[in-house]
């Protein structure tokens, strides 16, 4: 018959029961995903500033879309409650190429992916903030990519694209970005 | 050999593991509430990233991710292929292992197409991969797609059972510094270092590891010969050039040393075989360059040329060393939004230099292998995210069995994001190997007066190459259907369903007899290889990915086989060569992961593997007896920089024996209990 040792099971049983008492506080409960891509998305909108033509009004509303499948559910069309430099807030799900004219923030579901290239080309010099979590989004021209870290998301910024589309970005956005936070030598 | 029945202790850890868990979610906060700040530390439960991307695959595709790998302290990437359904990996000795899909393992098993960064990593000399001389830095593999069941349409000849594709990460994803180091038992000492900065615009990483493993032990638990030894060196380059064009460069080199012990057939021995001490040697490298661009019309297009070299040489036995050099174009286009193409051409060319000795022979001992191919699939919409039909051919003409059609049909439905049904139906083939058409390899003797040779004279077995060194391809024409289900719940379903049926499998029928002479007088017997088996397999494959909660995700897997081979001659050799077939591959295969993680700086891994018995469980026989076992790491992250663990594995009783070598006499090993403590620190 198989088995362990005694001097094997007792070594297992101390560092097992060495794990028992790990009742601890945790810290922060983990976000679900969908919840944390919603809060990124809404912060990128808050710190990339349009050209003034991208707004009919003072007081018309920021359009954010969501193109392809809608994978965000009510986590993201809880931002419409909110405010961005006094433009509220709506949200567009389900539009495809022809209808993103009038969206400010488009966000490309995983189910574009192949199709990505020549949407980003549609939309040329639009001031539209793209965002994905599409891998090698930012390699194919969209402007912020969210990527997977070590549990955690991160986001890496094409400073051409958003040129490109007349956005400006804050120094704080730029700043802790994966890719261009490397480039300023700092880690 | 008894079998190894689950231990005692396993409720206990089970018990442990539940007791640790916390209780009731606490109260989420909202995210829209926090800052970028708060965002980039937060933790996030990457659920369904992984299950989502898979959804609409009409294939029975299954990825390992870098932090399976890691949350397994799988060591190598047989060691991690553990974790996919439907594959089944047998450790011959801690140098060598066997790895095949669906069925049909062995060493050098043959059915499946392995590619790293897109370089076919298949050798041509057995028609399997060497996997002691194919290795990576685990913690730059981004994933690995396994995918099961024909995927030749899309990958090529070979792709018969399945397909592995090891993706490594974008040199961006790997900037700063990473060491790791380990010692244990079975791992005597292992080390990584990597660097990653920037060079002209783009990323780059360079790294190198090493590592020295123990001996293990035969079946009379005696110390084997099977210690290793081996250092690699590689490096990846990435630029993203203007408009989205982008160049990749990756290269590495590699050299080890790994230790056998052969039972050489000898007719002048009372047991009819000599254990020898063996050596191999192994060492190569390879370049490969990748340039992907945006076609005006804004269809992607993907040129991808590698060179590739490598050396085993076991000495005193055989040496082969092989250049190859590939090129690969790759077009995808719409049409509308109902068509998605993709086409492809592709070029190989090899050349080989063998050397043999003693027991094998191998002429012509010089070969050039080419192989033209071009293929085309249609991905077509029907209904948008719904309902898809994917028809796909590859054409190719290989130097040794000519042209081999491969077609290919597939559908998806896919009624809601979480809820997939496919189905497909596809022909592949396998080309024959380089050994299969020119080995000549001493397989056993039989002493005289013995069981298996009642005559005066000692037998020797030998097999010898066809006349006109021919053999056709094998193929197989299989049937899947699959279904997919993610619950709100946080379970995600995987479900499989396949039938295969294989034509001309290789397999070998006995040819003539002469007497010889060495020291002593023998009978020579030769066998003759041919293509008469046909085989039908039908299994099924689940599995279940259930977030238990934000800390403690579980994954179970099982996997049933069922093969079944007939020779389509009646000659003996050949109707043993099909009752092997039906051995080479347990019955079920059960697999528990449990993953948790404690604030963010504790990990507990648990990793339960049941494998039911080969053949009749009996060893004199070529079985092995049904297994259980466990693997359990536990891992501590002082601070952001630095993480310690601990690793056991195959827990569950002192050795166990997993797979019995063919084709070459290695003495059948014992895979034994190990644990090692390693420390990684990245800055």
């Amino acid at each position: 018959m198989a088995h362990l040792t005694l001097r094997w099971r007792a070594s297992l049983l101390v560092w097992l029961a060495g794990l028992a008492p790990c009742h601890c506080a945790f810290a922060q409960q983990p976000l679900p995903e969908q919840q944390a891509k919603a809060g990124f998305v809404f912060n990128f909108a808050r710190y990339v500033e349009w050209p003034e033509r991208a707004f009919a009004s003072r007081e018309s509303p920021l359009v954010i879309c969501v193109l392809g499948r809608d994978v965000f559910g009510s986590a993201l069309t809880a931002v419409e409650k909110r405010q961005i430099q006094g433009h509220p807030l709506l949200v567009r799900v389900g539009i495809t190429t022809e209808t993103a004219r009038g969206c400010h923030v488009i966000f490309f579901s995983d189910s574009e992916h192949r199709r990505l290239a020549p949407i980003l080309r549609t939309l040329g010099s639009e001031p539209i903030l793209t965002v994905s979590d599409i891998d090698g989004f930012i390699d194919v021209g969209g402007a912020i990519g969210l990527v997977q870290g070590e549990q955690r998301l991160e986001f890496e910024i094409n400073r051409d694209a958003l040129d490109q589309a007349q956005l400006k970005a804050s120094s704080n956005l730029l700043r802790l970005a994966r890719n261009l936070a490397n480039l300023k030598g700092r880690n | 050999m008894k079998s190894a029945a689950p231990s005692p202790l396993l409720p206990l850890v089970i018990a442990i593991a539940l007791a640790a868990l916390p209780g009731a979610a606490l109260p989420q906060t909202d995210a829209l509430d926090m800052s970028l700040e708060e965002l980039l530390t937060a933790e996030v439960t990457a659920a369904s990233r992984k299950a989502q991307r898979l959804n609409d695959v009409a294939a029975a595709a299954f990825i390992i991710s870098r932090e399976d790998i890691e949350r397994s302290g799988a060591t190598s990437i047989p060691e991690a292929l553990r974790m996919a359904p439907g594959v089944q990996v047998g450790r011959l000795s801690n140098n060598r292992w066997a790895v095949s899909v669906r069925g049909f393992n062995g060493r050098f098993s043959n059915k499946l197409q392995v590619l790293m960064d897109g370089r076919s990593i298949y050798s041509p000399l057995f028609s399997g991969v060497v996997w002691e001389a194919e290795d990576t830095s685990l913690a730059d593999i981004d994933r690995i797609e396994v995918i099961r069941g024909p995927g030749a349409a899309m990958w090529g000849a070979n792709a018969v059972n399945g397909v592995i594709n090891i993706v490594t990460r974008r040199a961006r994803d790997t900037q700063g510094d990473l060491v790791e180091l380990g010692v244990g038992t079975s791992e005597r000492a292992f080390g990584t270092v990597r660097h990653g900065g920037q060079v002209a615009d783009g990323f780059f990483r360079a790294w190198a590891k090493g590592f020295a493993r123990e001996k293990s032990s035969d079946l009379a638990a005696q110390r084997a010969n099977d210690d290793w030894q081996a250092g690699r060196v590689g490096f990846r380059a990435d630029w993203g050039l203007a408009s989205g064009n982008r160049l990749t460069l990756n290269g590495g080199a590699h050299m080890g040393r790994e230790g056998d012990r052969w039972n050489i057939p000898d007719v002048t021995s009372p047991s009819g075989f000599m254990p020898t001490d063996m050596q191999q040697k192994t060492q190569g490298w390879h370049l490969v360059g990748r340039y992907e661009w945006i076609m005006p019309g804004g269809s992607d297009a993907a040129l991808q040329m590698y060179l590739d070299y490598s050396d085993v040489d076991i000495e005193n036995a055989v040496r082969e060393q092989r250049t190859t050099a590939d090129l690969d174009f790759q077009h995808r286009f719409q049409i509308g939004r109902r068509h998605d193409f993709v086409w492809g051409l592709g070029y190989r060319h090899s050349h080989d230099q063998i050397g043999a000795q003693g027991m094998i022979r191998v002429q012509p001992d010089s070969r050039n292998f080419r192989l033209l191919s071009a293929f085309v699939q249609d991905d077509i919409t029907f209904v948008p995210d719904t309902l898809r039909l994917m028809l796909g051919a590859r054409l190719e003409h290989n130097s040794f069995t000519g042209f081999e059609p491969q077609p290919n049909a597939r559908l998806i439905w896919t009624p809601s994001p979480n809820h997939a049904l496919w189905g497909a139906v596809s022909r592949a083939v396998r080309t024959p190997s380089r050994a299969e058409l020119d080995a000549q390899v001493d397989l056993s003797a039989a002493p005289a007066h013995s069981a298996r040779n009642p005559t005066p004279f000692p037998i020797l077995i030998r097999n010898v190459p066809r006349a006109d060194h021919q053999l056709s391809a094998e193929r197989v024409t299989a049937f899947e259907l699959g279904y997919r289900h993610q619950f709100q719940s946080g379970l995600s379903v995987d479900l499989t369903a396949f039938h295969n049926r294989y034509s001309g499998l290789r397999s070998s029928a006995l040819g003539g007899a002469y007497p010889e002479s060495s020291t002593v007088p023998y009978l020579l017997q030769t066998v003759v290889p041919n293509n008469d088996i046909e085989a039908r397999t039908r299994g099924l494959e689940l599995a279940l990915d259930w977030r238990v909660s934000p800390e403690w995700r579980l994954q179970p897997s099982y996997s049933y086989l069922r093969i079944a081979a007939h020779a389509t001659t009646g000659d003996p050799v050949n109707r043993m060569n099909a009752q092997a077939f039906e051995r080479d591959a347990p019955r079920h295969q059960f697999s528990l992961r449990s993953s948790m993680s404690f604030s963010g700086q504790r990990q507990l891994d648990v990793w339960l593997r049941h494998v039911s018995k080969l053949g009749d469980a009996d060893m004199a026989g070529n079985g092995i007896p049904a297994y259980t076992t466990m693997d359990v790491r536990y891992a501590w992250r002082p601070t952001k920089s630095l993480e310690l663990s601990v690793v056991g594995q195959n827990l569950l009783d002192q050795r166990h024996p997993e797979f019995v070598p063919v084709l070459i006499p290695s003495e059948t090993l014992q895979v034994e209990r190990g644990v090692y403590l390693k420390a990684k620190w990245q800055f």
